[in-house]
Order: C-alpha cells, then structure tokens, then sequence
C-alpha cells in the first residue's frame, strides 16, 4: 500500500498515517507506540484534520529549538547527456554525495533531516537506485522527512511504492498535506501529487496559533527565480504569510536564501546537493538549519557536500600568448580527476598557435573528469598571412586564401551549404597541418 | 640557357676527349651515323648539368666504355642570363664537380663538389634527384624542351616545371612542392569519398557513416524507452482513475441498497392490494356468472317452445303434399318408356345404309380396273415394237468389220513408223537416176532389185541399192555406184517389221488402207449409236420395270374385272356410274342419322323428367323425417330446461335476487381498484430496475479492480525495466555519438571544403593558362600536318590529352592518331609551351632524332619551322640525316663522326 493509499485505508489518525505509508498493521502499531510510549497525553489528529488540529508523531523529548539538515533535489538517476563517456561517473557522484549529506547531518548531530523534494530524477530510474537512497538515508540514526516533488510525484507507480522505504524505520514520506507534531517542532509538508501545476503548494500552510516552531516543507519556483515555465508558484512572503519559523524549498539547484521584510531569512532553497551541470552556479551544498525557539530567526549555514566540480570557462584569445596562459592555468588546475571543464574559445586564431591548442585539447582528455574544448568562436586571423608563405605558390596559396575568406563568418563570397565558417577554418587548419607534414 | 660547347672523355663511345662547339645561338645540327654517339652525347649534356657528380648506381656504371675503367667525364659551358659558365664533372671515381663562370674573359670557380651540382640545379632550376641518376621529372623545363631519342612524346610535367611554366604564362595553377601538397589532399579526400564525390560505403566507409547507424538504433531505442515512459505515466493516471471509479461504485452501490430497501417495502404493500383486489374481482365475476345462467335457461325454455311449434306445422304440410307426389312419378315413366321404343326403330334401318355405300365402292373400283388394263395394252405393244427395231439394227452393225477405236489408232500409229522407215531407207540408199533417150535393157547384178529391166526411153528410172549399186548396160558397160556404208539393214529391218505388224493389226478388216480403215470405223460408230438409242427408248418405256411384270399386272386387272362381273352380271353390258351410286349412299345415310339423332333427344328428355320426380319424392320424405326427429329433440330439450324443480314464476323470483348479489359484488372491487391504481406501476417493476442497477455497479466495480490489477501489473512490469534510467544511458550514448559525429563530420567537411575548392581553382587557372598555349600548338600544328586535325585539347597537367578532328567536335584520342601525327603534335606543343612560357628569352632545345615517323613532305615543313623558331631558341638537332636540312642557311652544321675520329686520332698521336 503505498502512502497515498493510506487516505484509502479507512484507517484514521497516526496509524492510519503510518500503516498508509509502510502498509504493514504490525510495523504502523510498533511506530505508534513508540510515541505513543512518551507522549501520554498525545492526541491523534482525525483523517480530515482542521484547522488547529495536528497530527502528532513526536520522539523522546520535548525540546526548544530545532536543528536539522535541509537538503532537496538529489535527482537521482539522473541523465548527464552533455558528459560523454563521464556520465555514469557523474551519475554515480550523486549517490556518493547523498553520503556525504548523511555525514554532514551526522557531524552536526541535527535531530532530523529534510529532503525537499526531487530525490529521484524520475519515478521510472532503476529500482536499485532506490534501494541505495533508501539504505543511504536509513543509515542516518535520526528520522528523515521526505516529500515528493514534481520529478517523483506521489503516484501510482512512484518510487515511493519501493518496499525498500519499509526497511528503514527513520524514514518518513510525508505524504499528506497537514501539520505533523514531531519532537520540538511541526512541520507543513506539502508533498507534491502530480508534475505540473499552478497551484502555490504553500497556500494551506498556518502555523500562526501555532506554540511550537514551524517548519514548512515545499517544492515549487518562488516568484522572481527565473523559470522557463511557471510550475507550483510560492510566494515570496510564503513563510511570513503562513506564520513559519522556517520555510524549507526544494526544486532550484542553486543554494538561494529570502529575506522577509524585517530582513530575517525564513525561507531558502538548499540547492541541490551535487552540481547537475555547467552553469548551475552555487550548488552541490546542503543547509544546516537552526531555529533556537518559536518566532526567532533561523540561523542558516551553507555546507558544501559536492564531490564534482563543473567549471565553465570562457576565454577570448587576441594573442598566441593567450593559449599559453591558458594551458598554463590548466597544467596548474587542482583536482583535474573531479572536475568538469567547459572550455569555450573566442577570438582570433593564429596559425602557430595550432600546437598550443592541441596540447590544451591532450591536457584536459588526460587529466580532467570530462573536458570540451568548443573552438567554434575562434576565427583564423584576418591579416595573420604570414603562413601562407609556406604554401605553395600558385592554385594552392589561392585555395588557401579562398579558405581564408570561407572562414569569416561576415565574408559575402559564395559558399556550398556545407561550408560553415567553422569548416573553413578547420580546412585551413587540415592545409596548415599538411603543409607541415609535406616539410618534414 | 644556351649551350656553347660539350666536351666528353670516357664516356661510352667517346673515349678520347670529345668537343663540340661552339654552337651558335640558332640552328645547330650534330649529325652522324647510327652509332655515332648523338644520343651518347646528349645523354652527357643531360648527366652533366642534372646529375650529381656524387651519384651512383649501375646506371652512371653503363656509362664508362666498354671494357675500360675510366671515370667519364663531361665539361659544358653555358650561358644563362647572359652570364657564361664552365660546368665540370668526373663520376665513378674520384669524382668531382666544378662549376666557373666567366669573369673578365677567364673562368674562375663559383662552387665544387655538391655545391656546383646545386647551383647548377638552381640555374636551370632543375629538380633535385634524390639518390638515384636523374629521370625526366628533374630537368626542370627541359623537360619540354628538350627531347630525347624518337620520344617527343611527354608524358608527365613535375608540379615545378608546371608551375614555373604557369607562372611563365602569367597565371598560377601550382607552384614548387604543391604537387606532395596537393596529393597530400586528394589521399584525404579519398579517405571518405569515391571518386565520383559520394561519401564511401561498405568497408572502406569512414567511421561516421557507422556511428550514424549506431545512432539510428539508438534513436530508435530512445523511442521505444520514450514511449514506455508514456506509457508508464498512462498506466499511473488510469491506476488513479481506476481507483476514484471503484471509490464512486462503491458509494452508487450503497445508494442503490437504500432505495431497493424502500422499493422492496413499496412492492408488498402493493403485493396484498392486487391480492384483494383479484378476490373481489372472483366475486363479481361469480354474481355475473350466477345471473347469466339463471337468464339463459328462461330465455332457453321460452325459445324451445317457439321452435316446436313451428316444427309441427311444417311436417303437417309436408304430409299433406305426399298423394301429389306419387301421381307424377308414375306419368312421367310411362313416357320414358315410349321414347325407347321409337328410338330402337329407328335404329332398325343402319343394313341399307352400309349396303349402298358397298355397291358405289365396287363400281368405282370396277371403273378403275378397266381404265388400267388398257393402259397396259397400248404399252405393251409399243415396247414390242420398239424391240423389233433393235433387233434390226443389231443384225446390220454385225455385218460391218471395222477396227475399234483403240485399234484404229494402233494402225495408224504403225503405218506412220512403216512410211518414216521407208524415207530413211530411201534417204540411206545409193541411188541412181537414168533417164535413157531410148528403150536400153540393163542388167542389175546389186541393188535392191536386181535382174535384167528394161529402161523406157525418156522415162526417169532409178536403180536403189545399197551399200553399192551395179548394174550393166549391154553395148555400154557395166556401172558401179558406191557410197558411204551405214545403217541401211537397220532401217530396212524397221520398215519391215513396221509392215509386218501393219499386216497383223489390218488383218481381220480386208485391207490395210488407213483411210479404208478409218471409215469403216466410222460407220460402225454411228450404227452402234444407233443401237443406244433404240435400248434407251425401250427402257423409256419399261419406267424401270421388267416387261414380265407389266404382263402380270394385266392379268391381274384382267381377272379382278372378271371377278366384279361375275358378281354383277348386269355391268357386262352397261357400266355402272360410281358418282352417282356414292351419291346415293350419301343421301340414304343423311336421312338414317337425322332420325335416330331425333329419337334419342327424345327419349333423353323423357328420362330427365322421370329422373327429377324421383328425386323430389326423396327430398319430400326426407324432410318429413327431419321435422319429426326435430319435434323430438326440441321435447328433450325443454325436458332438461325444465327439471330445475321451478316453475315460471320462481325462475323470474330468482333472477332478480342474483342481481342485487352481483352490484355488492362491484362496489367492492371498485374501492379496491381505486387504491391500486394510486401506486401508478407496480412498486416491483422499481425493484428489478434497481437489483438491475446495483448489478450493474458490482459489475462496474468487479471490473474496475480487475482493471486496476491489470493497470498495476502493467505499471510493476514498466517499472521494473526502469525505463526513464534506460533512457538516462540512451540519450547520453546519443550525446556521446552526436559530438562524435559532429566532430568527424567537421572534419570531413573541411577535408571535402579543401579538396572542392582546390578542383574547383585548379580548373579555373587551367582555362585561363592553357588558351595561348592551345592557340600557338594548334597554329603550328595545322602548318605542319594540315587542318584535318584541328584543335589540340590539353588536360590539368599541361599535357595534350586529345585532337579535335575537321569534323567532330568531340576530340579523339592522341592513341588514334597516327605515329609521325602524334610526333608533330608533340613537337608543335613542345614549341608552344616553349614560346609561351619563355616569351622572348631564347632558350636551348635540343631535339634528338625525333622525327622517326613523319614524311618527307612534312619534314620540309618542320625544317622551316625549325629554321624560324630558331631566331628564338638555340636549336641542337641530332640526327642521322643531314640532307634533310641543307637548305637551310643558317644552319651549323656539325659531323660527329668526323670529330670523334679526329680526337681519337689526335689522342692516340698523343699517346
């Protein structure tokens, strides 16, 4: 029975909560009772909780401040289309990352942690993968509160029906949108049902009776953050509006933090714990969360836990020199085996730096995680006749010449379809390299 | 450059030291005998200025004399703008090179050893050779113009040359070390594409051509992986659907309890009202029933009554009518039996009607048997008469002896061959004519008759014999005719068989006259035709019968007639009439049938009449039985109405209490009904409809989960594939080959960009090159071999590559031509690209007996083109035929043979 199916269950208040998710009578009795055991006068909130009602499912103490890791958007299995043969290796880095995540929440002994959606890149990844993510977060000795997001919306299917989620008894989807009482604090999940929608996923959340710190649980754009297209809206205030101490979001991979009115931050997305591609800036991080009581700002601290490094890199060459400096600044790179390079190329190309730009091309093949070299911007020098010398006087100076006008993108000669300035400028480099051959 | 003078030593043929020279700036002719050593020399001036001293090889070996082990040894001088040279180079052993140059009226040295070779080299801009002796490719422009032994032939310009020339000729197709550049290309180009452009196939393709198909499948793979992931999306969508379905049936079904529960309560209700309501139905149908019964049995009795006395009347009419009855039966038998009798009188007179018809058939055939009988009598006797004239005529055509037809003309074929026999032996005998002017007696002793005959005067006489006639004439002497023998006894042999078997075929007739014979033929012909005409007559007249049978017919006619009058005596003498006995018989017959056709109408009618008394006599008694059997009846019947024990009065008493019973009865149902009708449809119809209903819904439900399960084993079997993780490793495998693609596509293009633009160039210069060149080829050409050949056609190497004849605008292949055609053209190409590429400068060409094919008449033209080109070039020909040249007066001439001896002699003086 998957969790969602615990609203279909019949069963009502925590049990039904918990038998929903793990399906099993005997597993959702041992759960209850053991908060049950230390909350005597807990109460169990109806299957249709009101307004100032809660579900309770709290731990061993009542405490006054929280402290937890919120993480969100692991993306599990992933595609790395643009890494060429790294891929599986980057699809791999992702999974050792979510460790690294378990080891931070261990090493700043956090009393829970929060995953904010998107754990899986897809609901249809390989159920091994799921299992992993299971066993990762299951070696955390504290619970963990899950909500789906839009990539693994709760839905028939998900990977939220894994019996691997049945093994591990800290860890908790959170799979209704309603108050949950746990030790020191409520949360406001709002787990995500399907992949698109307009709806504000923060618009139920009220915690302004509430007594206790309220942490809020969501996955969707904040108003302003640039999004292709619009998917479940949050609005800026959703914290303050909703009366939250903390407003824990998921679905931006960069680690992105908003201050209310007041300038206190109340809401933040922790990015994604590893970097999913070039360009994604300030990601692979997760944040440390602590709320010393109830109305107080949360103290929030950005902890790196990517194992990956994608740079992008785009330099322009006006000088020979230039390409030395480059492959200079690349001999000197640190960690070359756990970085991704994007090298972009513009400029001027001068015939002599042929060697140069081959030996960048061979640095990063040999050393880096995964490296491009994009020399597309790089145009052969308009007044660099100097090589030209060497060719051959006659038809051959003129094809090279013609060439040369082939490969200025502005050039009005006529052209065959196929001959883009780029090709040009590699038929003069394949004349440039022959004529080099024919000296030897 | 321009060749001053050679000087050789040790080489080949000319061991002692050999000089040549100086040659002036025009025609210079070296001529000698095969053998000589002009291509020995040439091969000097070639080694000289190409080779390196340093080179080796068995090529540069062959060069030392036969059987002697000397270094050769060549010493050139030259002149290159305007500069003079000495070139001087021993090879083999102790080799050397020295190159002078004229300074202030004396050589001083430029360079030795392998720096002379090279300055030599860049001075003539010759190729290097490379290790081995130096072939064509490495004389730089000589080598067009310069031309070895019987080859004008070129078959190949190094890329130097070529573009030296071009650049001569004011256009650049490919200069100095283009030609590795340009191979370089095209080896690239070839790496990818065919020769006819297509990018290749099979197992020469380049590796882009397979990571397309890799990415085709992985495209496809993608597909399928993509269209899982919608299907696993639409497997999770309809699982929710399902579930909200079988959520909502379950609550319809809850429903549909309810109202069944209500509608089931509805029914009984209406259940025990339809029950009372059919009970009071039964009672009024029972007052009804009650009433009824009472009703008919009165209106029963009374009708009963009615009927039985209207029987009674009827019978005591029936019986009433039985006397009349009778009376009329009895009249009408008696007429039927009248009508009987006069019928069988009638019937009494059919014997003289058969009688009267019986006696006009024997007159008839009386009649007709007389007519027949003298028929036969007049045939009979023109058939005798008509035998007698056959006969007649036979007894005459037996008295005629003639030949028949076929023997007729056996004889005249016979007669023929007698009288031609008798000719030819006429025609074979000696005769001899004698016509004696008076009665002379000769003795024959040979001739065909002999004997003594006695010859009258003026009468012609001939003796005939053969082979000789001889004959003796009393007083006179004897005569002797001869002459040639022959076939006489054979024609005399035919004559006489001809006559004998004339003999045998005439002898029965009494002559062997042909003519004779021939009418005899004749008249037996018309004699027997005669016959045939008798016999057909007579069988004219038989009409095919015998005349026996005809005989016997008469006496059957004859005696039927005999027969007749013995019966009727009376017809001897006066011959009955058969119209009128028949007529007769008619008469009597028609009256016979209109009486008995009278009589029997008669006696039919009468038997009608008894026939219809009979029948009304019946009906009458039936009806009186009828009537009283139904008397009978109508009193039972009264009987049974009647023994209810009640009398009149009492029935009608009764009949108005069971009315007022059956109007409580109604009053009752009616109350009954009106509650009923308040239900509209009965309650239960409701209840089937909702049982219906809820069925349905179960069924709706039952189906729902069982889609469920289905739609989740669908979506446990997608997600156990994981396709979206499939999908992952596809379209980073599709990334991969893309990049890979583009970059080796990148590549192929650039390589393709390099080749096309090269062609395309190198075809642009080559038009604008060559149109001088063609134009100067072509003019000396037509000079030399006429205009059959009109326009020479040159490919990218500068070479001839075809000749355009007169009349085709196609041109043909220079293999075509003939070999002293091809010499001519090569020559006037070779003077072409000379005088093209060099413009004013005078340059050497040296010609080495080349004209091995061409004519006398064509090389008095060549030689005066020679002698012109010679004011432009230096000309050195080498040649065997000096006298070809004579009239030319500038030439200098130069007799190698000669100077060879004259060395050879001043160095043996010397030793």
């Amino acid at each position: 029975m998957s969790a969602a199916g615990a609203a279909d269950s019949g069963y009502t208040g925590l049990e039904g909560f918990v038998r929903g998710f793990f399906g099993r009578p005997h597993v959702a009795k041992r759960v209850v009772a053991r908060h049950q055991k230390r909350q005597e006068n807990a109460h169990y909130p109806s299957r249709e909780t009101g307004k100032g009602e809660s579900r309770k499912l709290t731990g061993w103490a009542v405490l006054q401040m929280a402290k937890f890791i919120h993480t969100a958007d692991w993306q599990i299995g992933m595609k790395a289309a643009h890494v060429g043969a790294a891929a599986e290796t980057v699809r791999a880095q992702r999974l050792e990352s979510a460790r690294r995540v378990v080891q931070v929440a261990k090493e700043q002994n956090v009393e829970f942690t929060v995953v904010a959606g998107d754990t899986f890149e897809d609901n249809a990844v390989d159920r091994v993968l799921v299992q992993k993510v299971a066993d990762i977060l299951g070696s955390f000795p504290r619970p963990v509160y899950i909500i789906p997001g839009n990539h693994d919306p709760l839905v028939p299917g998900s990977v939220w029906n894994h019996p691997a989620w049945k093994s591990h008894g800290n860890v908790y989807l959170l799979a209704e949108a309603s108050p949950l009482e746990i030790d020191g604090a409520t949360l406001y999940p709002s787990p995500l049902g399907e992949k698109h929608s307009l709806k504000d996923p923060t618009r139920w959340m009220d915690a302004h009776d509430s007594k206790r710190i309220a942490v809020g649980i969501a996955h969707g754009t904040v108003e302003g953050v640039s999004q292709d297209a619009l998917d479940y809206p949050i609005a800026r205030d959703a914290a303050t509006r909703a009366g939250l101490d903390y407003l824990a979001l998921g679905h931006w991979h960069s680690t992105a933090m908003f201050a209310d009115g007041s300038g206190d931050t109340r809401m933040a997305y922790s990015g994604t714990h590893e970097t999913t591609k070039f360009g994604e800036r300030d990601s692979g991080n997760v944040l440390l969360v602590e709320i010393a009581e109830r109305g107080r700002p949360p103290r929030l601290t950005q902890i790196p836990t990517g194992g990956f490094g994608w740079e992008s890199l785009e330099e322009d060459i006006r000088e020979p020199d230039d390409l030395t400096r480059i492959r200079e600044m690349l001999e000197l790179k640190a960690d070359p085996h756990t970085t991704l390079l994007d090298l972009r190329l513009k400029g001027v190309l001068h015939q002599e730096s042929q060697a140069e730009l081959a030996r960048i091309s061979e640095i990063i093949q040999a050393r880096f995680l995964y490296g491009r070299v994009d020399t597309s911007g790089l145009i052969p020098r308009p007044d660099d006749d100097s090589w030209l010398a060497d060719v051959p006087v006659g038809v051959m100076r003129e094809v090279a010449r013609q060439l040369q006008r082939l490969s200025d993108p502005t050039g009005t000669d006529d052209r065959p379809d196929y001959a883009t300035p780029e090709v040009a400028t590699r038929a003069m480099l394949e004349l440039y390299r022959m004529l080099q051959e024919t000296k030897r | 450059m321009i060749l001053r003078s050679i000087r050789v030593e040790g080489w080949r043929c000319f061991v002692a030291p050999t000089e040549l020279g100086p040659f002036i700036d025009g025609l210079n002719i070296i001529h000698g005998p095969n053998g000589s050593g002009k291509s020995t020399l040439m091969m000097a001036l070639v080694r000289g200025l190409f080779d390196g001293h340093m080179v080796t090889g068995a090529e540069i070996k062959a060069l030392r004399p036969w059987g002697r082990a000397l270094n050769p040894r060549v010493a050139i001088e030259f002149e290159q703008d305007g500069v003079q040279y000495r070139l001087h180079k021993q090879f083999l052993s102790s080799q050397t090179a020295q190159l002078n140059r004229m300074e202030n009226g004396a050589y001083v040295p430029v360079a030795e050893s392998r720096a002379a070779d090279e300055q030599a080299r860049q001075l003539l801009s010759s190729e290097t050779p490379g290790r081995g002796a130096s072939d064509q490719r490495h004389w730089g422009l000589a080598q067009i113009l310069w031309a070895t032994q019987g080859n004008l032939r070129i078959d190949h310009l190094s890329g130097g040359t070529r573009a030296t020339i071009q650049d001569a000729l004011g256009a650049q197709v490919s200069g100095p070390g283009a030609e590795a550049l340009e191979k370089r290309i095209a080896d690239a180009y070839g790496q990818f594409f065919t020769a006819t452009g297509k990018l290749k196939g099979g197992a020469s393709a380049p590796a882009v051509v397979g990571l397309k198909d890799k990415l085709e499948r992985e495209g496809h793979r993608r597909d399928n992986l993509l269209t899982r992931l919608e299907e696993f999306d639409d497997a999770s969508r309809r699982i929710e659907d399902l579930r909200r379905q079988t959520e909502l049936a379950r609550h319809s079904e809850e429903e549909l309890n309810e109202k069944l529960k209500q509608a089931r309560e509805q029914a009984q209700v209406y259940k025990d009202l339809i029950g009372r309501q059919k009970l009071h139905q039964q009672e009024v149908k029972a007052a009804e029933e009650s009433y009824r019964n009472s009703k008919e049995r009165i209106d029963a009795i009374r009708s009963a009554r009615q009927e039985r006395h209207a029987v009674t009347e009827q019978l005591k009419r029936l019986q009433d009518d039985t006397p009349a009855q009778a009376k009329l039966i009895e009249q009408c038998q008696e007429q039927a039996e009248k009508a009987k009798k006069s019928v069988e009188q009638v019937r009494a007179r059919r014997g003289e009607v058969t009688a009267a018809r019986q006696l006009a058939r024997l007159a008839e055939r009386f009649s007709r048997t007389q007519e027949t009988l003298g028929e036969l009598d007049e045939l009979l006797e023109r058939i005798e008469s008509a035998q007698q004239v056959l006969e007649k005529l036979r007894t005459s055509c037996d008295q005629v002896v003639a030949p028949d037809a076929e023997t007729l003309a056996k004889i005249k074929k016979t007669a023929w061959t007698r009288d031609k026999a008798r000719l030819q032996l006429d025609a074979a005998l000696i005769t001899v004519n004698i016509l004696p002017e008076v009665d002379t007696q000769v003795e024959i002793t040979t001739a065909e008759e002999t004997g003594q005959k006695t010859l009258a005067a003026r009468r012609s006489h001939r003796i005939q014999g053969a082979p000789e006639v001889a004959f003796q004439i009393p007083g006179v002497g004897r005569f002797q005719a001869t002459g040639p023998t022959g076939s006489v006894d054979e024609l005399r042999e035919e004559w006489e068989k001809a006559v004998a078997r004339l003999e045998e075929l005439t002898a029965g007739y009494g002559s062997n006259d042909v003519d004779r014979l021939e009418k005899l033929h004749t008249q037996a012909a018309e004699m027997e035709g005669r016959i045939s005409r008798a016999e057909v007559r007579i069988h004219t007249l038989l009409g095919g019968r015998q005349s026996d049978e005809l005989r016997a017919e008469r006496t059957r006619a004859a005696s039927t007639i005999k027969e007749i009058l013995a019966a009727r005596g009376e017809w001897e003498d006066a011959r009955p009439d058969p119209d009128k006995l028949a007529q007769q018989a008619d008469e009597l017959e028609q009256r016979f049938t209109a009486d008995i056709d009278g009589a029997e109408a008669e006696n039919d009618r009468a038997q009608n009449a008894l026939n219809r008394a009979l029948q009304k006599q019946t009906s009458h008694d039936a009806e009186v039985k009828s009537a009283k059997n139904q008397i009978v009846a109508i009193e039972k019947r009264l009987e049974s109405l009647c023994n209810d024990g009640l009398d009149d009065a009492q029935r009608a008493a009764k009949l108005t209490t069971i009315a007022i019973q059956q109007d409580a009865a109604q009053a009752k149902f009616a109350r009954v009904d009106a509650q009923v009708k308040e239900f509209g449809d009965d309650p239960a119809k409701s209840v089937t409809v909702l049982e219906g209903q809820r069925s349905a819904v179960r069924d709706q439900t039952a189906e729902a989960e069982e889609n469920l399960n289905t739609e989740k084993g669908r979506l446990e079997q997608i997600t156990s594939e994981a396709p979206y993780s499939g999908l992952a490793t596809v379209e980073e495998e599709i990334h991969r080959l893309e990049d890979e693609i583009a970059r080796q596509q990148l590549q192929i293009n650039a390589i393709r960009l390099l080749y096309e633009t090269l062609r395309q160039r190198k075809r642009e210069v080559m038009q604008l090159v060559m149109g001088p060149v063609r134009l100067r080829a072509n003019q000396t050409f037509q000079r030399i071999a006429g205009t059959r050949l009109q326009d020479i056609h040159f490919g990218d190497s500068l070479l001839p590559i075809g000749v355009a004849p007169r009349a085709l605008d196609e041109p043909v292949s220079l293999d075509e031509i003939s070999g002293g055609e091809q010499e001519q053209l090569y020559f006037a190409v070779r003077l072409a690209l000379a005088d093209v590429a060099f413009g004013g400068e005078r340059q050497l060409v040296v010609l080495d007996d080349v004209f091995t094919y061409t004519d006398t008449a064509r090389l008095a033209r060549i030689a005066t083109i020679l002698d012109e080109a010679a004011e432009r070039f230096q000309m050195v020909l080498l040649t065997c035929h000096p006298e070809r040249y004579r009239g030319l007066p500038r030439a200098n001439f130069f007799d190698l043979e000669k100077i060879a001896t004259r060395a050879s002699e001043q160095q043996a003086s010397s030793l």
